[in-house]
């Protein structure tokens, strides 16, 4: 455990960040009110949070909106001071941003860009080069590689703002990824961006990971970036962590549920399948049921003394549904 | 990796600004049109005050001349571009989040900034060129030039200084924007102020005695005010020098205001986005 402990990249003990806002009140007394006797609104938006990621490690950061997925991320690269505990990312103390901290990390947020918008995407990767100290031709190794990857190569000399999003996304991604980091945060990489754009993204992000041994950290609201690239997910809720572990434990942990799907030798009425769960698809002989996990084996038994069964399968739910559940179950921000 | 020369940096920061300058050359040139209607203004209701008053007329010290000078010559300094747009930039990468691209990457913010300016200053001053020696050849019977040598040099290189405190102060307001988040009605208001400081709507002898010599100590007085006071030969050699001390203290005491200002900031930032 201690050898383990030791072989950590990112070390992080019960972190916390507090935002301090001033509570607006509606209408003008209120306005009034809140400028000469400001009542200060203390948000937790992350509440003591302890986990560590190993080298290689390519971790999911799910949980629902404002859960604290972003603020924590940005504990992590430095961009914001904790409240309480602590941070510790490949030895560094982020906060402190140390050139050879920075020299180490990339942060891609989807819905920011560091590119120069009114120029060609080659000027700000250029810029990087120098920026980050990058040999020539390291350098023009790795855009010459990693732009026939994404399939951007002939895009290079386009006005960034002339780019279609997953252009721009690759691009992002190429300019992060240039100083070759040791440590990457994604958040939202492919928000936005078209599904073959996603696939080759992804594919790009593993083997990234892969080849190279980077650890990342990725945050994503699309649960294919998850079942395809996460070995291990961590979910936050209401600045907690309630689950640290693999995607598959998620589901048996969180659903309480299967699906069972059966076809029958006649057409079916959804009152004779009512009593055994609730109903998801009936169409002539098929049907499929949402049963409580564990009485699974028992219905299974039920279903085929009592219907003509002809084929009956009994499935763990995808696991859309089951973050979806887990949220609901989890319930909004307060 | 830290032996990288930081120079190479610089010269790349300063070629890309360069290039992004370049690209609003258009609006730049609009910019150049609609300043001449404000100088034009200005030229008229000065030469009309000084024509009622009869030949002869100082006012403030200023002979017509003189007066027709300073607003030309504040014009053309003014064409080259304007450090001020770095509190705009500033307050709205504070705001939007755009600042954490650049916090992550291993380079100084401000020090970035300031490549920016520059190269955007640099390729202003370049595009101002002609209209400027159109501006100067069409004023030639009225213009005044610097009598000596030495006043050339020391309007040179107070205008360098000038934009130096120029850019200090905007730095520092565009950073307030930690603290108030919504700034753009205060720099709405400041602007003005500002442009009324440093004596780009007129010269600031026109100003009662007492906050004259107020405005005298502040550092906005010495963007622009002083450089022109130089070229128009209004201050000796001794005042000269003295301006140019000021000049060197403003700048290292906005410096550390603005290390200050944005180690504290830096603090209270939320990392806005994402």
């Amino acid at each position: 455990m201690s050898a383990a402990t030791k072989g950590a990249v990112i070390r992080v003990t019960d972190l916390a960040k507090v935002y301090r806002t001033v509570r607006r009140k509606a209408g003008l007394a209120g306005a009034l009110k809140t400028l000469f006797r400001p009542e200060h609104l203390e948000v937790r938006a992350v509440d003591g949070i302890t986990f560590q990621l190993e080298r290689g490690e390519f971790v999911g950061f799910l949980g629902p909106n404002g859960a604290g997925k972003t603020t924590t991320l940005k504990m992590l690269s430095g961009l914001l001071l904790p409240s309480a505990g602590s941070v510790e990312v490949l030895g560094y103390d982020p906060w402190r941003r140390d050139d050879d901290f920075r020299r180490s990390i990339s942060l891609v947020m989807g819905q920011k860009n560091q590119l120069w918008w009114d120029l060609p995407a080659r000027d700000s990767l250029e810029l990087n080069r120098e920026i980050y100290g990058i040999p020539a031709d390291r350098w023009t190794r790795l855009v010459g590689e990693m732009t026939e990857r994404l399939e951007v190569g002939h895009r290079m000399e386009v006005q960034v703002r002339e780019l279609s999003l997953g252009e721009r996304m690759k691009f992002e991604l190429i300019a992060s990824l240039l100083h070759e980091p040791r440590v990457l945060f994604l958040d939202e990489p492919t928000i936005g961006v078209d599904v073959v754009s996603q696939q080759r993204i992804r594919e790009f992000l593993r083997e990234v990971n892969r080849r190279n041994s980077t650890t990342v950290l990725l945050t994503s609201h699309n649960m294919n970036d998850i079942k395809g690239l996460a070995d291990r997910v961590l979910l936050i809720n209401h600045g907690k962590l309630v689950h640290d572990g693999p995607l598959a434990s998620l589901v048996s942990r969180w659903s309480g549920f299967k699906h069972l799907r059966l076809t029958a030798a006649r057409d079916l009425a959804r009152e004779e399948l009512e009593r055994y769960g609730e109903v998801l698809a009936l169409e002539g002989p098929s049907a499929s049921l949402k049963i409580p996990h564990d009485k699974a084996a028992a219905l299974a038994g039920e279903l085929l003394a009592r219907l003509p069964v002809a084929d009956i399968s009994i499935e763990d739910p995808p696991i859309e549904d089951v973050i979806a559940e887990v949220f609901r179950e989890l319930g909004p921000p307060s | 990796m830290s032996l990288v020369p930081r120079w190479r940096v610089h010269l790349k920061v300063i070629s890309v600004g360069i290039s992004d300058a370049l690209a609003y050359r258009g609006s730049f040139l609009l910019g150049i049109v609609t300043s001449l209607i404000p100088l034009i203004t200005s030229l008229l209701l000065w030469s009309a005050i000084y024509r009622a008053g009869g030949t002869g007329l100082v006012i403030a010290g200023f002979s017509l001349n003189q007066m027709l000078s300073y607003y030309l010559v504040m014009n053309v300094l003014r064409l080259a571009g304007t450090v001020e747009d770095a509190q705009w930039e500033v307050t709205q990468q504070v705001r939007s989040g755009a600042l954490n691209n650049i916090l992550l990457r291993p380079f100084n913010y401000v020090v970035m900034q300031w490549d920016l300016r520059m190269a955007a200053v640099g390729v202003g001053a370049l595009l101002a060129l002609l209209p400027a020696a159109i501006l100067f050849f069409v004023a030639r019977s009225v213009i005044v030039l610097p009598a000596s040598g030495w006043q050339w040099g020391a309007f040179a290189v107070s205008t360098l200084l000038g934009i130096q405190i120029s850019f200090l102060v905007s730095i520092c307001v565009g950073l307030s924007a930690f603290w108030f988040l919504e700034t753009s009605g205060f720099l709405m208001t400041v602007f003005p102020l500002q442009m009324i400081l440093s004596g780009a709507l007129f010269p600031l002898e026109l100003v009662p005695g007492k906050l004259f010599a107020v405005l005298g100590l502040l550092p906005w007085s010495y963007t622009t005010y002083f450089p022109l006071q130089v070229y128009l030969g209004r201050v000796t050699l001794m005042q000269a020098a003295q301006g140019l001390g000021m000049q060197a203290f403003w700048i290292a005491a906005l410096a550390g205001v603005a290390a200050l200002m944005w180690r504290r900031g830096l603090r209270r930032y939320e990392a806005v986005g994402g």
